[in-house]
């Protein structure tokens, strides 16, 4: 069943069917199409802004690192590396002080 | 119509995300120096309430320092993880230093609150996000 969808223009305030822009001045007048496409003109820019940017010094430090010449080196810094050391350690730190304050 | 309120119901959890951290320590800070202070606080406030807000604190500032290390703010804690964290400190609290010293008690309510703190952090990070 085909649906007879009117819109009126914000600018020109002329009224136009079954249209995505206005006849008049060629306005972007629906709005779903103008959130859709406001959307992936954010995740473009915040895509773009990514590439763009450094890693900061310390994440720029431990890239290095990962990649040394001597094993031992690697090996530590893959270590502290880990969401899992790095997590883990900071957990057993803040409970240590938790039963420190508490006691 | 339909989709703007859907998009207003997803938004409400995101204004939470963002305020549960400063929220749970300052409660935690409030009744840890009314303890200190040897205020009256109702048994629940006085027993239960920081062990609640215990795993969220901790899980949060952890995840704090991988988005900060890793230079990535999308990272988020995964589920083994947070679950062996709750582990060590239901171990360490309710078990190991009850053991060793007298001024701890073990509470198998405490456990239960440290898991219901971990799985609040869980879906406040994982599941209650809004999708832009």
């Amino acid at each position: 069943m085909q649906y007879e969808i009117n819109r009126r223009c914000p600018k020109c305030g002329k009224i136009t069917k079954n249209s995505d822009y206005c006849n008049n001045c060629g306005t972007l007048i629906n709005t779903n199409l103008r959130r859709k496409l406001e959307r992936e003109e954010r995740e473009r820019k915040r895509q773009k802004k990514e590439e763009v940017e450094k890693p900061d010094a310390i994440t720029a430090f431990f890239e290095k690192v990962r990649n040394h010449s001597n094993p031992i080196v690697r090996v530590v810094a893959l270590a502290f590396y880990s969401v899992w050391v790095v997590v883990l350690a900071i957990g057993a730190f803040l409970a240590y002080i938790f039963a420190y304050i508490a006691a | 119509m339909l989709n703007f309120e859907k998009k207003n119901i997803k938004t409400t959890p995101k204004r939470l995300k963002a305020f549960y951290f400063p929220l749970f320590c300052s409660m935690a800070l409030i009744v840890f120096s009314l303890q200190k202070m040897s205020a009256t606080l109702p048994e629940w406030t006085n027993n239960y309430l920081n062990d609640f807000l215990c795993m969220p604190i901790v899980l949060f500032m952890g995840q704090f320092a991988i988005r900060k290390l890793k230079g990535n703010n999308t990272l988020r804690l995964p589920w083994p993880l947070i679950l062996t964290l709750t582990l060590f400190y239901s171990v360490y609290f309710e078990y190991y230093l009850p053991r060793i010293n007298l001024r701890y008690t073990a509470d198998f309510l405490d456990v239960v609150l440290y898991f219901s703190g971990s799985a609040f952090f869980y879906l406040m990070e994982n599941k209650l996000t809004v999708q832009t």
